[in-house]
């Protein structure tokens, strides 16, 4: 039997989280949230999640880049997945989550359909690097 | 329909219709009166939106669907209409979002006509005439002694020539960087980046006054500004540009910045040379500062904002100023601007899409969750 994935979304719009939310449990995982880049980088130290959900433009000290960057540069937390969603999707904004360290991007509005499909090939990309 | 559902969307600035499948009006705000002539429970009479919608009702175009349409004929001009057609989140039917292109593009033409005039017209002609009439006044009086014994008069004319050679350079630069950059953008700033471009800004000023700016980021992490890059960089310019013309003794400048909570403060100080608060006052109305150190060649100099429209730029970041004083001397300007993203960020247009992509996919993968479920 498969463990139960640990998956933390970090995002301001508190609609946004509920429609992540509510389609991520659509599968089997623990789905934690947070609503500040702050709030969500020690979030990701206490919980150690197997993936995190990062939107990039947030009010407060730390923006999606860099919570990413924080996560990529701290050792035991710096493979976790990394999937960034934004409502930009221009070609400097992937770069710039390229140069973060994401490993995915997500334009808003997003279908939940490209939600699942790319969770859970993060996911996978992880098992088979452990495996 | 719910009267505060009206309320909500008449607060839209872009149109917005809900139609049925067969085009009869359902749901439609104030902008959207504005484009055309809707009756709610009546087929509305815009056939190229119309035919989009049969189109939509057949599976003929993928929604969200945009195309551009003319609008109503006004002043013999028809106005070019962007619209989204996707499915409502609201009881069936079909959401259109109507935007006015010629409107928006008219006015960035009118914005750029009017900075490409002052510059051109006004700003360069009249930065070449207060050169001008600095050598004309050398030529006509070779000597020193002469010149300084001028009368009144003669003094006088050459100082408002040169305030006014002033104010309209300013106001040209002005136009200029309206045209280039909007007060309102949502450009991601790091920190460190907007102190090197104020640096690079303020160069030209302090070489000539012999000045520095020292730079003390502290220890701490900093954070990100979401803004305009151009507009910050001039306002805190402002404030550096008044601090070197009116401190009471010449001393280099020091930039401090430091984060605390949501917020970061930039405190730009004189070294303890403090500034006659009085003058203060006065420099709170817009344009009274002089001109900058010259800029390159065929570029307009200083911009010279003015405390006042400095103030109004920070405020418009979501920032406040204020300035330390001490024995009625103004000892440094604290700005204070939110870090991050501003909360209230959310698109309308975005959240309405986001809903119907929901509402449209879900139910296809509840159906996928099902097939994978084990007989």
């Amino acid at each position: 039997m498969s463990e139960r994935k640990v998956i933390l979304i970090i995002e301001d719009q508190s609609d946004i989280r509920k429609l992540i939310r509510m389609t991520l449990e659509l599968g089997d995982s623990e789905i934690h949230e947070a609503e500040n880049g702050e709030s969500g980088w020690h979030m990701v130290k206490a919980l150690r999640p197997d993936l995190v959900l990062l939107d990039v433009m947030m009010p407060g000290s730390l923006d999606g880049y860099q919570v990413c960057q924080k996560i990529r540069q701290e050792p035991g937390l710096c493979n976790i997945p990394v999937i960034l969603l934004t409502a930009r999707g221009q070609q400097a904004d992937f770069e710039m989550g390229r140069q973060a360290g994401a490993d995915a991007y997500l334009t808003k509005p997003f279908s939940p359909l490209e939600l699942i499909d790319t969770v859970d090939s993060q996911l996978a990309r992880t098992v088979g690097a452990h495996a | 329909m719910a009267a505060n559902l009206q309320v909500l969307v008449d607060s839209l600035d872009e149109g917005m219709l809900i139609v049925s499948p067969e085009g009869v009006v359902r749901l439609a705000n104030q902008a959207a009166r504005r484009f055309f002539t809707v009756v709610v429970g009546k087929r509305l009479a815009v056939e190229e939106l119309m035919v989009q919608v049969a189109a939509a009702v057949r599976g003929y175009i993928r929604l969200p669907f945009a195309f551009e349409i003319a609008g109503p004929e006004a002043g013999g001009e028809r106005d070019r209409l962007h619209l989204k057609l996707m499915e409502s989140p609201l009881g069936g039917g079909y959401l259109v979002i109507i935007r006015n292109i010629s409107e928006q593009a008219r006015y960035e033409h009118i914005i750029s006509n009017f900075a490409n005039l002052m510059t051109v017209e006004l700003g360069l002609p009249m930065a070449t005439f207060a050169n001008r009439l600095g050598r004309l006044l050398v030529d006509l009086v070779p000597d020193l002694a002469q010149r300084e014994a001028l009368g009144d008069d003669a003094r006088s004319i050459l100082q408002q020539g040169e305030s006014i050679a002033s104010r309209v350079t300013q106001l040209a630069a002005f136009a200029q960087l309206f045209a280039r950059s909007p007060i309102l953008a949502s450009e991601r700033i790091p920190v460190m980046e907007l102190v090197a471009a104020l640096a690079q800004r303020a160069r030209p000023l302090l070489e000539a006054r012999k000045l520095k700016l020292h730079f003390s980021p502290g220890m701490q992490e900093l954070p990100v500004i979401y803004g305009s890059r151009a507009w910050l960089v001039e306002a805190l310019y402002g404030y550096i540009e008044y601090m070197v013309k009116n401190c009471r003794l010449r001393s280099d400048l020091e930039l401090q910045i430091r984060p605390y909570g949501n917020f970061i403060s930039l405190q730009i100080r004189n070294h303890g040379r403090a500034l006659p608060k009085h003058s203060a006052s006065a420099a709170f109305k817009p344009f009274t500062q002089g001109l900058g150190a010259p800029g390159e060649a065929g570029e307009l100099a200083g911009l010279g904002l003015g405390l006042a429209l400095c103030k109004q730029v920070v405020e418009l970041h979501r920032g406040s100023m204020k300035f330390n004083d001490e024995d009625g001397d103004i000892t440094a300007f604290v700005l204070e601007l939110p870090a991050g993203a501003p909360a209230e960020s959310v698109n309308p247009e975005l959240g309405a899409e986001q809903a119907r992509r929901y509402a449209e996919d879900l139910t296809r993968l509840m159906q996928r969750k099902r097939q994978a479920k084990p007989q």
